[in-house]
């Protein structure tokens, strides 16, 4: 019942236009690299404090959704992800797009956003109240064999070489260990330098090892054009048959992307490369993944989508945001003093309507606002490199800063950026670098905090069902393909 | 006129100068630091004040959230700053408590302290399914020392059970939850058995069932929940709240530091600043100049008593 107000709400004037204004923001934030829908979110705090609650979530929630959804724009076309979470869209999306398919690439994006963010919709509807009270069993042990889980698909996404994938991952993992040691709440690896007592943003790596790098590999042949292949946008509207050859996929990928969102702190960018590698360790074809492949795409972009609704779940309902830019959210919401918990569905369903409502609409006007402008959006392709770089830099340059007003993090960003440059030509994968670095902070956390409520005994991973099953998982994960490599071989050495 | 008088005339146009612009103060916009994260209660109190101050200024001000390093990030970036009063810095013990942690190398006293605007109580909540639903068998229980508390080291939620161990001589067995948030979840899923919370984190998982407070440490009941028992009147005399406070860098001039002090001061008559504050449950406290610097240094030395005592310095 309250749903559907919620929607009728939305049909009025002042917030349809904060809907529309929000998505449309949200689009081309999310496009720009370096700005983050996070990062909007932040800046358009202090305007929510004046307006009425639901006027808050309403525009708030249309950006988170806006911005998840534009980073596959500059993804696909330029191979600079928009944002973090588009990162692995650029696997497959950037080839499709560059071997004269554009429009079949971006329109797979679009519609893939669409479809995950819709099948989060529905988690976020019906599983709320459920999820809630499921969440509070998991304890450390639980969270911690949960993000091992993740943590572990390092070895699988190595594309060659899985020795250099363990390294990217174990790099990433160093990277992140610099600053406040949560579990005892001195400094460690800072050697000395104070502004290293805040370690080194994650934000501002990922913008270095992902668009600064690439910014440096096509400076080498700035002059150089694309030439046109294809000025219609041919496939930008999938079929049934599509649909139906997707259908596993996508709806894989949006578990993947609702259950890596519920995850506190973990964020879109990881749900997209789980659910990536997952695709491609469970095809038939994994080859073809990273060639322009359409289930890459899918993977991709219906995960990082799926994430929303995912992350939205125990914010509203136990006030924890699932990812960073849902703690700003969470923050709006707290501001107008509305607790999260299990009685908000009973105190402020206006506002819970309001926001499950606007998720869902916001994804229906990203879908039409980014179809309609795909013959505008493609032509950036076509612009000379020369003068998109400069303005790559700039615009992360003011994202990073942004984020925490530090110079440190700018400096932050162009050391990744060279490091990632050099990562890249001795073909290191990223992937694994990005994994490490978010999850290996969780994973820390998590473990050492339950050491503590276990006085130092490793027994409750065995005891506690749930920790063992996720922790059987994980050992599965990592030991397959290695397995399927190392029977492979012998095969091999069978018909040599 | 020779040369000696034009020095003497540019320079007397100058200290003019100077003594206008120190009169114009506020010149330019004010950058409020709050080295917590959006959405924590250091963040929102000194949102309150951003619409008032602004009108009491006549200056923009911007809230800036520099977090990192347990407040010491945003707490050095206003030591820095230039000391002319457009920088200020909105953070409660924190800055305490990461200066006895020596995570960072200065304290208060690196700082002009400008005023503090309020005051939170908190409490003690356990979990609705425990044994114990009052305060002193509670304490009781939790003599064995086998109570998990949920704190995040080395922050003041930690500190807060520092202070009760040492009134009560009850030890508790620390478990690293994190803030506010995170630390209710593992309480509400009794992971842990106890935690400090502000009554505002506290009271929705208290009207949903799962949570009890067993008590406020503040000096009498609140008005918007009076059957809520303080810890006095359990027996145990112990105030315990958050105070928040505003600081800016040492060398800033007396007289901008009491503009602004002023300007918080009026602030508080606001009326939309004392709704809010009202409604998070937060009591106004104004303090400034002498009697705030005594207060500040009188918590520095306790905690850092309190920290050596307990070993949790490691420097």
């Amino acid at each position: 019942m309250d749903l559907a107000q919620g929607f009728l709400h939305l049909l009025s004037p002042g917030p349809l236009g904060l809907l529309l204004l929000g998505t449309f923001l949200g689009i081309v934030v999310g496009a720009l690299p370096g700005l983050t829908g996070g990062a909007l979110l932040a800046l358009s705090l202090p305007f929510t404090y004046r307006m009425t609650s639901v006027d808050g979530v309403i525009l708030m929630t249309s950006m988170y959704v806006g911005g998840i959804s534009g980073g596959l724009i500059t993804a696909t076309l330029m191979r600079i992800p928009g944002e973090p979470s588009a990162v692995v869209t650029t696997l497959d999306g950037f080839p499709m797009a560059r071997g004269g398919r554009p429009g079949r690439a971006l329109g797979l994006g679009i519609s893939a956003s669409l479809i995950g963010g819709a099948i989060s919709w529905v988690a976020l509807v019906t599983l709320s109240p459920a999820m809630a009270r499921l969440a509070l069993v998991f304890g450390p042990f639980e969270n911690f064999a949960l993000v091992l889980m993740a943590l572990v698909l390092i070895a699988t996404l190595s594309e060659g070489s899985v020795i250099k994938g363990l390294l990217a991952g174990l790099f990433g993992m160093l990277v992140s260990f610099p600053g406040i040691d949560e579990t005892s709440g001195q400094q460690r690896l800072t050697f000395g330098f104070a502004e290293m007592a805040g370690g080194f943003s994650t934000l501002a790596v990922i913008l270095g090892a992902f668009a600064i790098s690439q910014v440096l590999a096509d400076a080498m042949h700035a002059g150089q054009r694309f030439e046109r292949l294809d000025p219609s946008l041919r496939g930008i509207f999938l079929g049934p048959r599509d649909y139906a050859r997707q259908a596993f996929n996508i709806v894989r990928s949006a578990a993947i992307g609702v259950w890596i969102g519920i995850l506190p702190g973990v964020g879109a960018s990881i749900s997209s490369i789980v659910s990536y590698s997952t695709a491609k360790n469970m095809s038939k074809t994994p080859e073809k993944f990273g060639t322009g492949f359409d289930d890459g795409i899918v993977a991709a972009e219906t995960a990082n989508n799926a994430n929303t609704g995912g992350a939205l779940i125990p914010m509203i309902t136990l006030g924890i945001p699932g990812s960073p830019a849902a703690s700003i959210l969470l923050a709006a919401l707290l501001m107008h003093n509305i607790q999260p918990g299990p009685t908000l569905f009973s105190n402020s369903p206006e506002v819970v309507s309001a926001l499950m409502a606007t998720h869902l609409a916001a994804h229906v006007a990203m879908y039409a606002m980014m179809i309609a402008g795909c013959l505008l959006i493609a032509r950036l392709m076509y612009i000379p490199r020369a003068y998109v770089l400069p303005i790559v830099i700039v615009l992360c340059a003011i994202g990073a800063l942004a984020e925490n007003g530090r110079m440190f993090d700018l400096w932050t960003m162009l050391a990744f950026g060279v490091i990632g440059f050099g990562l890249e030509l001795a073909s290191v994968p990223l992937g694994p670098f990005v994994i490490g670095l978010i999850l290996a902070p969780l994973a820390e956390g998590q473990l050492r905090a339950g050491l503590m409520a276990s006085d130092g005994s490793l027994r409750p991973l065995l005891d506690r069902p749930v920790a063992f099953s996720f922790l059987v998982v994980s050992i599965a994960m990592f030991a397959w393909p290695l397995l399927r490599q190392w029977r492979r071989r012998r095969r091999g050495a069978v018909t040599t | 006129m020779n040369r000696r008088q034009v020095i003497a005339a540019s320079l007397a146009a100058t200290t003019l100068a100077t003594a206008a612009r120190a009169q114009a103060y506020p010149d330019k916009p004010i950058r409020i630091v709050v080295p917590n994260p959006p959405g924590g209660s250091a963040d929102y109190v000194a949102r309150f004040f951003q619409v008032p101050l602004q009108r009491l200024l006549g200056q923009g001000v911007a809230i800036a959230n520099v977090v990192g390093g347990g407040t010491s990030i945003g707490n050095r970036q206003v030591r820095d700053a230039a000391p002319d009063g457009h920088t200020v810095l909105a953070v409660h013990q924190a800055l305490l408590t990461a200066a006895t942690l020596k995570v960072m190398d200065f304290g208060p006293e690196a700082f002009a302290q400008v005023a503090q605007v309020a005051t939170e109580y908190v409490a003690v909540v356990v979990n609705r399914k425990a044994p114990y639903q009052t305060l002193p068998s509670f304490l009781d229980a939790a003599r064995s020392g086998e109570l998990k508390a949920g704190v995040q080291i080395g922050a003041i939620n930690h500190f807060l059970f520092l202070s009760l161990g040492d009134k009560t001589g009850v030890k508790f067995r620390f478990v690293n939850t994190g803030g506010g948030g995170p630390t209710r979840t593992a309480l509400a899923g009794g992971h842990v058995d106890c935690a400090f919370l502000t009554v505002n984190e506290a009271k929705p998982l208290v009207d949903s069932g799962d949570l009890t407070i067993l008590a406020l440490f503040a000096p009498q009941r609140l008005a918007s929940w009076p059957n809520l028992a303080t810890a006095r009147e359990q027996g145990t005399d112990l105030l315990l709240n958050l105070n928040y406070w505003w600081w800016m860098p040492r060398a800033t001039p007396r007289d901008r530091v009491d503009r602004f002090a002023e300007a918080l001061r009026a602030g508080m008559d606001d009326a939309e600043v004392k709704n809010k504050l009202a409604e998070f449950n937060i009591v106004p406290a104004f303090l400034k100049g002498a009697e705030l610097e005594a207060e500040i240094s009188r918590q520095y030395e306790a905690m850092k008593q309190l920290a050596q005592r307990n070993n949790v310095t490691a420097g």
